[in-house]
């Protein structure tokens, strides 16, 4: 097993090997096609085949777990603006507010569409993410012909995530330890308390950009200069041809979308 | 200029913008090829700025006024672009972790080598070698996370060492690392110049190492260079030293007051190591009488205030970092818990505030078990200072900040009042009342984390390593305060890697290895243990070392008890 810093992942998965810009570009696909595709079932067939992929690559699915809770706050939120707060015309009428606003059948589904947006969005960025490596990230964007300055910058900021996310326990227990209970209080209260949570880390993060700065002198960090590059990856012509299906497919759904009005809500079986 | 001279500063001095004050003042100085350079210095001497200097951060990335010359190969830093400067140099920081820039091993080691634009096979090469050079081969697909920080600190040298400088400045490297890794480090070092006739700049407060090692010592205080001279004849001047912050080698000190209060030549030249000191005592005609020892066990008749019953403890991510402690603490001690990184040293104390529950066993704490107690409410007997205190202080005043956990407790404001004003006289602080605790110097700091806690009146405070990038004389400082501490009859219990501080100051030792106590006794008996403290690649105090030679069953704590020891066989 080896460890990306997103999930644990087989090296020896397909996906784990794709070109960096092929994984740029899945990413992007998975993203763009939740954004065009409106029809319900559409999207949980996707997020089915997403998952299909999860077996492939040896992404073992309770990594989804993780995310599991960020899941279900999302879905909730979703669910509850187009209960409460839409007018969405449909066939039955289960409730109307007070406030004008209306609960339909057609309601329901289209929270229920939105949702799954987001589902194919979590975890096709999720099944992406498993399997890239900073370097990957870094690759990628130079592919995409992006300045290296930017490509170093996010994979930094990867680094420097987990030295952040190591102080931020670290603080927290001392403010534990001072009798501070973070999570009591009203809303105000709690902010302030986070505000103080929040002093030490932003204190911490200056002083180590300082030092990070000397740091990337020392190691003759020059982004404007001529570099060279360790790794080769090499796009062959079945790489090309992913990356063509993959530029062409989101491309493809959304002239469909606009020409025929396939994709579009509600869609297949719910258009009667 | 000297054909071999490769380094050369002329009349430097530096002041950092905004500053009123110059960090360097006149500071002259020449590194000659393959010479090992060692800098010394009390805290805020200028060695970090001088290091910055000679690499040319310092004028090209630091802004400031400068006046004076640094050379390079004869190349004046000033005047030449960074990048070819560090062509030439290569420089090794204090933090492990801010080093590594990437995300492995080997995408570290050929980052500075992918900015000189190398090609690819080239890289390959230079990466390898240096990493065989500083022993890391086969781990080269490591993540940062999974390394110890002697490993990250080998990996940021063999980052420099791929470059193939032809000069290497280590600012620190050591400060941050258990004795594996100072020893892993200082033999990496020894590599360098044996081999590869590096030359070498290194400042450290480990001022034994540097004396087996270094060529010339240059000490520098308030800016300014004192002295640069042989290893021998610097650290012979004891009292000068001591008196600028910086303590020489303990058998050095030992063999210097022989000399002075005894009146005796008992050495032409002073030892430098154990060894050294050993030949020169077998010349003597001297007799050690093993020192009158207290009565350990006498404070170990109350009941515990803490006590582990078969303590394990598993990390989420299957990590087992305690393996069936049992531990009991007694009222009044004074404990030191030493041990490699990651033997399981902070995981135990974080058991003793209740920030982590045991997996198996029980933890009590004045009689109660920690899953059945807050830790808010444990944290009124239990006090915990982190080893760095920017991560404990986060108010906008000195006073605010030891009143904070009194508020959160709801206390009165005229008892907030008393006690705030109270530690903060008692630590020294009382004059910084008002001010943000981020302009304090990191000694303020250090103290006044420390009140932080003591205003909440624990029965125990517990030091997670007060002492790390600290000179000897803020280390004293902080250990003198928890001996008053203990004097006064709170338990103290520290985390350390100095074993000359743990010898001079615990009452009673743990040693821990992969998550064990391997040993617990008086510091004397552990001391004494030299199986027990090798398994966990500890090693005792010089002084300790020496008189254990002598005789096995003489086991000397520090250089005053040591005095007291010899006698003079007519």
């Amino acid at each position: 097993m080896r460890r990306t810093f997103f999930l644990y992942v087989e090296e020896n998965s397909p996906l784990y090997r794709l070109h960096p810009l092929l994984k740029i570009l899945l990413l992007l696909f998975f993203n763009l096609e939740a954004w065009i595709i409106e029809s319900p079932t559409v999207l949980w067939l996707s997020i089915v085949g997403v998952l299909v992929l999860f077996k492939l690559a040896k992404i073992p699915l309770a990594r989804l777990l993780k995310f599991l809770l960020f899941a279900a706050i999302i879905t909730q939120a979703i669910m509850f603006s187009y209960i409460l707060g839409s007018k969405i015309p449909g066939n039955v009428v289960y409730y109307e507010f007070p406030w004008g606003t209306y609960v339909t059948d057609r309601t329901l589904l289209y929270a229920f569409s939105m949702v799954g947006r987001f589902m194919l969005m979590l975890v096709g960025s999720t099944l992406v993410l498993a399997v890239t490596r900073d370097i990957d990230i870094i690759y990628g964007i130079i592919s995409l012909k992006i300045p290296y300055a930017l490509a170093f910058t996010v994979s930094l900021a990867f680094r420097f995530a987990t030295i952040f996310i190591d102080d931020y326990f670290k603080v927290r227990d001392a403010m534990i330890l001072r009798g501070t209970a973070l999570d009591k209080g009203g809303i105000l209260e709690r902010a302030r308390k986070y505000v103080n949570l929040s002093i030490p880390l932003m204190v911490l993060a200056v002083r180590r950009m300082l030092e990070l700065t000397y740091v990337l002198e020392a190691k003759g960090l020059n982004l404007k200069g001529k570099r060279s590059y360790f790794y080769e990856f090499k796009l062959g012509s079945l790489g090309i041809a992913l990356a063509l299906t993959l530029i062409t497919i989101p491309i493809l759904t959304l002239f469909l979308k606009m020409s025929y009005g396939l994709f579009t809500f509600p869609g297949w079986p719910f258009n009667g | 200029m000297d054909s071999r001279c490769v380094l050369k500063v002329e009349g430097l001095w530096w002041k950092y913008q905004g500053s009123k004050e110059w960090v360097l003042k006149d500071v002259n100085l020449e590194v000659s090829e393959g010479e090992f350079l060692g800098i010394v210095g009390p805290s805020g001497a200028g060695k970090t700025t001088l290091c910055l200097a000679l690499t040319g951060i310092i004028p090209h990335a630091v802004r400031g006024k400068i006046r004076g010359r640094v050379f390079v190969f004869g190349k004046d830093t000033s005047k030449n672009p960074l990048h070819r400067i560090m062509e030439d140099i290569g420089i090794v920081f204090q933090d492990p972790d801010i080093q590594f820039v990437t995300m492995r091993v080997i995408d570290e080691v050929v980052f500075p080598l992918e900015n000189l634009g190398l090609p690819r096979e080239a890289m390959a090469k230079r990466a390898y070698w240096a990493l065989k050079v500083v022993g890391m081969m086969g781990f080269e697909d490591k993540y940062p996370f999974e390394l110890s920080g002697g490993q990250k600190q080998r990996v940021a040298i063999a980052s420099m060492l791929a470059k193939l400088p032809k000069i290497l400045i280590l600012d620190e490297p050591t400060s941050d690392l258990d004795p594996v890794g100072k020893r892993e480090i200082f033999q990496v070092l020894q590599t360098l110049r044996e081999e590869h006739d590096m030359t070498l700049v290194v400042v450290e407060h480990n001022v034994e190492e540097l004396a087996k090692y270094a060529d010339r010592v240059l000490l520098l205080n308030q800016g300014r260079v004192l002295a640069q001279e042989d290893p021998r004849s610097l650290f012979s001047k004891c009292e000068y030293l001591i008196r600028t912050g910086v303590y020489p080698p303990q058998v050095t000190e030992f063999f210097y007051r022989l000399n002075k209060y005894r009146g005796l030549s008992v050495a032409n030249k002073l030892p430098l190591t154990p060894e050294e000191a050993y030949e020169a005592m077998s010349k003597l005609k001297v007799s050690v009488t093993p020192p009158i020892v207290e009565d350990a066990s006498k404070n170990c008749k109350s009941t515990p205030i803490i006590s582990f019953e078969n303590v394990e403890y598993v990390y989420p991510d299957g990590t087992v970092a305690l393996r069936g402690v049992d531990l009991k603490v007694f009222r009044g001690e004074f404990i030191a818990i030493i041990g490699a990184n990651g033997s399981g040293k902070t995981t135990l104390v974080k058991h003793m505030v209740g920030i982590l529950k045991p997996t198996k066993g029980r933890v009590t704490v004045l009689g109660k078990d920690t899953r059945e107690a807050s830790v808010s409410e444990l944290a009124l007997k239990v006090g915990y200072v982190y080893q760095n205190p920017d991560h404990q202080l986060f108010c906008t005043t000195v006073y605010d900040e030891c009143a904070y956990a009194l508020r959160n407790l709801g206390l009165p404001p005229q008892e907030i009042e008393e006690r705030v004003e109270k530690v903060l006289e008692r630590l020294g602080l009382k004059e910084f009342a008002g001010t943000p605790p981020y302009f304090l110097s990191k000694g303020q700091r250090q103290r006044l984390a420390v009140a932080t806690v003591l205003a909440m009146k624990p029965e125990v405070i517990i030091v997670d390593e007060p002492t790390t990038g600290q000179d000897h004389v803020q280390s004293r400082s902080i250990m003198d305060l928890l001996k008053s501490l203990n004097d006064e009859g709170k338990t103290i219990v520290v985390i350390t890697h100095d074993m000359r501080l743990v010898a001079e100051y615990a009452k009673r030792v743990l040693v821990m290895s992969k998550g064990k106590i391997i040993a617990d006794g008086s510091v004397r008996s552990v001391l004494a243990r030299l199986e027990d403290l090798d398994v966990s690649a500890l090693t005792p105090p010089q002084i300790t070392r020496l008189f254990l030679k002598i005789n096995p069953n003489v086991s000397i704590l520090s250089v005053e008890e040591a005095l007291r020891t010899v006698r003079w066989v007519a």
